[in-house]
């Protein structure tokens, strides 16, 4: 009874005494039946009270973390993302097999270099499992040790002839401490006095249970003028006093002032605790045992050896996970996250509802419509015939001299009409020229001659009219 | 020419066969404008009877686009790209967590790193808020898609997406909870035009009506 209790009480302050530890170091471990251990990730959280009953600041735990002020009773939880080499615990466990014809007994070793410990090792009830020694039975196989410091203990399994021990948790923690200091308010006091001369006496304690360092300053304003009376630092033991006194002769009326800062060493506990990894995460207060498989083979040859998993490196630190291949896409429906490469029906569905008209739109507007501006013609009303078959494929440009009904009027430029008309031409095929020429547009020609000239100038010509 | 953006957000916390922890509440919170501000206020519940530290906890961003030539998107080809992220923070009360962001191969990552142990049965409320460049924007129209899920289950979830525009399509209405290795998307689009709920993406409506004036024009001019 005496021992379910105090493996309760084990439990208890495994899973909820990291809240009462001023440092916490976490280290991820797993312990393998050889004897070797394996760290990981070694790392530290912060998670201070101030119980000094008064308000300090400038609260400096070692080289961790710095708290700039605290009220009493209040309390910080600080991760400053600090991590450690990864050390390995003063841990060795290593299990040996004997063979008892029908049955296996399994003997671990645990043995402490460390300081005294208290560990609970807690194993999944498993198949084959028969008896234990100075263990508690449930769902589980719980064994509690007390290991002083630089010695051993043990606990053994009896088990089925094959057997196969899974993975146990290892529960145990470290403490430590850790110096930390910190400022605070002390009690100072001036006492002011006139005789022949202006005293003063200054005066101011040490209020804690501990001793404190002090740095006191006291000066006096002589009517502008500063003059320091002393500036030191000193001890105080517990409930010590300093005091110092101060005599001058001034005209005027002194003003004495009088500066204390405090500051005191202490220690808080600091525990090392160790974790492993469960799946991205990590479950705090136990290190892995890795279980092992037995099978000795049939008698009369000499027992088997139990087969130990083998030390793998320390995990890489720290964890990277990679990009899924691809996720399946199902809109609102679930799907698993490592999923195929194809994308669902609908998906495709709607992305082809979008993309069929927004490449016709992007179609039309970048090539069509350039395309159709380009289909012109120059013309006038004198081909009013073929401009029935050409309208609307073709947009119409026409001359002021003869301008065709819907047409669109373009001016020619005058000095080429006047070129042109030096060569013979009519006016109106002057003009039909000279704005296809400007507007780089093809001509409907009047006749053989016109265009024959256009075709000189490098204007396209579709033959109609007059030969 | 508009072009489907597919946000692919994973929120990738502890993988295992048995569940540790869970989220016990998502609110996401997201804002629309030319970048989307979004913010993850989520609480991890510890389930077990031992401390847990959740580790480092993903965001995973991913566009997918169709490839493009020149500026044409081709069809049934896809891009898949990096998101930007900015103004990353995450924090629970006055303490704050690592954050930090990769532009990686095709994807982006953002995390945060929680390694404060949460009480057995105990919970941690955190927030994590970032502007992210996943916004499609057209002319009329900007849509997000924002898929929720992950390796925990998500009980509690609610989604707001708001915008200056306004909300021409919510899909789904309503969403309260994604189970574990599950993979939810929500997807909202707004547009300038004081359009209201539709039961349609509203760009694909204007098209559709456009195509049909189109059509409507070319017989008229036709006959």
């Amino acid at each position: 009874m005496a021992k379910e209790m105090r493996l309760l009480a084990l439990v208890l302050i495994l899973t909820v005494g990291i809240a009462n530890a001023c440092i916490i170091e976490i280290r991820e471990a797993t312990f393998y039946p050889n004897g070797t251990q394996s760290v990981g990730r070694d790392w530290i959280v912060v998670n201070f009270t101030n119980g000094y009953g008064y308000e300090i600041y400038d609260v400096q735990i070692g080289e961790i973390a710095k708290i700039p002020t605290l009220l009493p009773g209040q309390n910080v939880k600080i991760d400053p993302y600090l991590e450690l080499l990864p050390k390995e615990f003063p841990l060795v466990i290593m299990a040996k097999v004997e063979d008892l014809g029908e049955r296996s007994r399994i003997e671990y070793v645990v043995k402490n270099f460390g300081k005294d410990m208290e560990i609970l090792i807690s194993f999944p009830r498993f198949e084959g499992f028969v008896d234990c020694s100075d263990c508690e039975v449930s769902e589980r196989i719980n064994f509690y040790l007390f290991v002083p410091s630089n010695s051993s203990g043990s606990f053994s399994i009896t088990a089925a002839r094959d057997f196969v021990i899974p993975d146990a948790e290892v529960g145990f923690k470290i403490e430590e401490s850790q110096n930390l200091s910190f400022g605070f308010k002390i009690p100072i006091s001036i006492e002011k006095g006139r005789g022949e001369k202006w005293n003063a006496k200054f005066q101011t304690s040490n209020p804690t249970d501990k001793e404190i360092e002090i740095h006191v300053n006291a000066w006096v304003d002589l009517c502008g003028e500063i003059r320091e009376i002393f500036n030191e630092s000193i001890k105080l033991r517990r409930g010590e006093v300093f005091s110092n006194a101060a005599e001058l002769e001034s005209a005027c009326v002194p003003v004495f002032f009088f500066k204390g800062k405090a500051k005191a060493e202490d220690f808080c506990s600091y525990e090392i605790i160790p974790c492993y990894k469960f799946g991205e995460s990590y479950i705090v207060g136990y290190a892995i045992l890795k279980g092992f498989s037995y099978s000795p083979p049939a008698s009369p040859t000499p027992t088997a050896p139990p087969v130990f998993p083998y030390t793998p490196p320390p995990p890489p630190i720290p964890p990277t996970a990679v990009w899924p291949e691809e996720v399946q896409l199902t809109g609102i429906v679930e799907a698993n996250i490592p999923s195929t490469r194809t994308l669902p029906l609908r998906i495709k569905v709607e992305y082809a509802i979008m993309m069929v008209p927004a490449t016709l739109g992007a179609f039309t507007s970048m090539f069509l419509f350039p395309v159709l501006n380009r289909r012109g013609v120059v013309a006038s009303r004198s081909n009013a015939k073929i401009l029935e078959l050409l309208y609307p494929r073709f947009r119409i440009y026409t001359v002021p001299s003869n301008p065709i009904t819907g047409g669109i009027l373009v001016e020619p430029d005058e000095e080429v009409v006047s070129a042109l008309l030096s060569v013979g031409l009519e006016r109106e095929d002057a003009e039909l020229i000279a704005v296809a020429i400007k507007i780089k547009k093809p001509i409907i020609a009047r006749d053989r001659r016109s265009a024959r000239v256009a075709l000189a100038c490098g204007v396209p010509v579709i033959g109609y009219g007059r030969s | 020419m508009r072009v489907l953006p597919l946000l692919l957000v994973l929120l990738l916390i502890p993988v295992s066969a048995q569940r540790v922890e869970e989220i016990s509440n998502l609110n996401l919170s997201v804002f629309v404008n030319d970048k989307a501000h979004l913010r993850y206020e989520f609480t991890i519940k510890n389930l077990i009877d031992k401390p847990l530290v959740p580790g480092i906890g993903e965001i995973r961003l991913q566009k997918v686009e169709p490839a493009k030539l020149l500026v044409i998107p081709i069809p049934f080809t896809e891009e898949r790209k990096a998101v930007k992220v900015e103004n990353l923070k995450a924090y629970s009360g006055n303490m704050n967590f690592k954050t930090g962001y990769e532009e990686r191969e095709g994807y982006s990552v953002v995390y945060y790193e929680i390694w404060y142990p949460i009480e057995p049965y105990g919970e941690r409320n955190v927030v994590l808020e970032f502007d992210a460049d996943l916004v499609d924007r057209g002319i009329l129209f900007k849509s997000i898609t924002i898929p929720i899920g992950g390796d925990m289950d998500i009980k509690n979830l609610r989604v707001s997406i708001s915008s200056n525009w306004s909300n021409c399509y919510l899909e789904p209405k309503e969403l309260n909870a994604v189970p574990a290795n599950h993979i939810a998307f929500v997807t909202a689009e707004f547009s300038l035009l004081p359009l209201p709920l539709l039961p349609v993406r509203g760009y694909l409506l204007l098209w559709s009506i456009l195509i049909g004036i189109m059509l409507l024009l070319l017989i008229w001019l036709r006959k």
